[in-house]
């Protein structure tokens, strides 16, 4: 069954604001966008309307959290980090505070709203920053574990939130640890690196790669991207000739990247990105912009098979 | 004035330090911070509600300065009002100080809030006036601003949400000295009839001489009971106290050499 992490992320927030009466939320104009309608009728004490405002809504935010509140900011991740990036890096985490970005309709999945609505870049934007938490739930379940986890911890976080409604990818609530990485599907020649929505389509492409070809292939979820849970990676490079990365972001300063990093500082291993390549959005259906713009499960299996082949080029010419 | 006698010897000793630290450091914006040692020693003397003993007092009044290259004369303040020795003055913009070149967030120091990137601090204290009404408390909050920094559009967002939750603990006080970086402010981007701007905001407007006493404790007077959010408009000299740095842009953040470091310094001993 469909569900939204919208909806998700309301339901829990709904019931952190009855457990926590120092949760603020605070919305710039996008409380339904957000599905906030409930907690705001529910708890209008913990509820802050500021309007068009993004950059002023973190400085508010910061003033609260001084106060010993934790505040979560919420509107489209385009806006929030896109416009307010300076704010954060300044009010919040050069002061290190309990404050929580959640950007929501990131990625392309916003679909029709067109190219100035699809965050692409967020991650990069907050990954970069000292003190700050980055989470990337893959489906509903994830988001609310993750919600929680965003309250729980103290100090900065970044919580991505798609528009796209999810089936349950992982029975994962029970093994989720923070900062710790869930290998869905253990390492593998090929292992396959994704975040979000992403993940849906590894797993996809992990199975018709068996099927087909009778290749396993090993799949990892990453859903916090800071902390980087390096320690799970080199293990898994262990079992590793190609790593394929997948997001549903710019191919520079996302999830690649860092597993790049990694990598190449402890074991080097042969890596395939899937990824927005250094492109704007534009409008189109879901499933057509995942098309245009190659997040697809064959151009997965296309990039994995094209990753062993170079291996085995490399490893021939040795 | 016999009555502000302390004020006036205060304010001397925050413009020495300032030129002191400022000086030592090599680096710094000399100009805003001699302008309002005045307003600086006024707020911290006669205004505020602190314990420098108790600085995370919970009852405390809030102080937060959002033009944060001004921070010399906020860390002498603080110096002078005890919450640290006034020998880290001379740490200023070296390594590993708690007085960094902008304000880096230190309550136990005194220092509310970090600031040097224009147009935040009053969002923050906007914040912090929200929660403390909210939550019913008596608690004031005062932030620093300046004429140039209204340039800055998160500023007038703020404005909106300071009126709109009519946040009658707060205070806004903003140097108006005339100047910024690249020249006055009139001629770099005009922020022309500010007052009436403010008013329009549906904010309380207080104008002073930010160099008289008297003048500041009268203004003041009249508006602490006005249940506004409040603005205090400081008409200020930049680098008030010497006299070939006075009015001109160029101090706004140069050095002096040694030569005309000692004119300085004499110019304020004398005054």
């Amino acid at each position: 069954m469909m569900q939204s992490m919208r909806d998700s992320f309301a339901t829990a927030l709904l019931s952190l604001a009855q457990e926590h009466p120092d949760l603020y939320v605070l919305s710039a104009d996008l409380s339904s966008s957000l599905k906030l309608e409930e907690l705001k009728q529910a708890f209008p004490q913990q509820y802050l309307e500021v309007g068009v405002s993004e950059q002023n809504m973190i400085g508010v935010a910061a003033g609260l959290a001084m106060l010993g509140k934790t505040v979560i900011v919420t509107s489209f991740a385009s806006f929030n980090p896109g416009r307010n990036w300076e704010q954060i890096r300044t009010s919040v985490c050069e002061q290190n505070l309990n404050v929580k970005i959640v950007g929501s309709h990131a990625g392309l999945s916003t679909g029709p709203d067109g190219g100035t609505h699809q965050a692409l870049e967020d991650l990069a934007l907050m990954t970069v920053l000292p003190n700050m938490k980055v989470f990337v739930p893959c489906d509903h379940q994830e988001t609310t574990t993750l919600t929680q986890e965003l309250v729980l911890q103290s100090g900065p976080a970044y919580l991505r939130l798609s528009r796209a409604d999810t089936k349950l990818i992982d029975q994962h609530q029970s093994h989720y640890h923070f900062g710790q990485a869930r290998v869905i599907k253990k390492p593998q020649d090929i292992t396959m690196i994704a975040c979000g929505l992403m993940v849906d389509l590894a797993l996809q492409a992990a199975e018709e790669l068996k099927q087909e070809l009778d290749l396993e292939v090993g799949v990892i979820n990453y859903h916090t991207l800071k902390p980087f849970d390096s320690a799970t990676l080199i293990e898994a490079a262990k079992n590793t000739l190609v790593f394929v990365t997948l997001e549903e972001h710019q191919k520079i300063g996302g999830l690649g990247g860092l597993v790049a990093g990694v990598l190449s500082e402890n074991d080097p291993k042969n890596i395939e990105m899937v990824a927005v390549n250094d492109l704007f959005g534009q409008s189109g259906s879901q499933s057509e912009l995942f098309q245009h713009y190659q997040l697809t499960v064959d151009h997965i299996k296309d990039k994995a098979i094209a990753g062993l082949q170079k291996r085995i080029n490399v490893s021939k010419k040795k | 004035m016999t009555q502000f006698q302390d004020l006036t010897r205060l304010s001397k000793q925050l413009r020495l330090d300032v030129l002191q630290m400022i000086k030592h450091a090599g680096s710094g914006h000399l100009a805003g911070s001699l302008g309002m040692a005045d307003v600086f020693a006024y707020f911290y003397h006669q205004v505020l509600n602190h314990r420098p003993q108790e600085p995370q007092w919970s009852d405390r009044d809030y102080f937060l300065l959002s033009a944060g290259h001004i921070c010399p004369v906020w860390y002498a303040t603080l110096a002078r009002f005890n919450y640290f020795d006034p020998q880290l003055l001379s740490t200023l913009r070296q390594l590993n100080s708690p007085l960094q070149g902008h304000p880096k967030r230190n309550p136990d120091l005194g220092i509310e809030n970090t600031s040097g990137p224009l147009g935040q601090g009053i969002s923050m204290a906007a914040g912090l006036a929200y929660g403390l009404q909210q939550a019913g408390k008596k608690n004031q909050v005062f932030v620093v601003s300046s004429d140039g920094e209204q340039q800055e559009g998160q500023v007038w967002e703020a404005y909106l949400f300071v009126t709109h939750y009519h946040l009658k603990n707060l205070t806004i006080i903003i140097d108006c000295n005339g100047i910024q970086a690249s020249g006055r402010v009139s001629q770099v981007m005009s922020i022309a009839d500010l007052k009436d701007k403010l008013l329009a905001f549906n904010f309380a407007v207080g104008v002073v001489d930010g160099h008289d006493f008297a003048n500041i404790d009268e203004v003041w007077q009249s508006l602490v009971s006005v249940e506004h959010p409040k603005v205090l408009l400081c008409q200020t000299t930049p680098a008030k106290g010497i006299s070939f740095m006075e009015n001109d842009h160029y101090w706004h953040s140069k050095i002096p050499d040694n030569q005309q470091y000692q004119q300085a310094l004499t110019e304020l001993e004398g005054s």
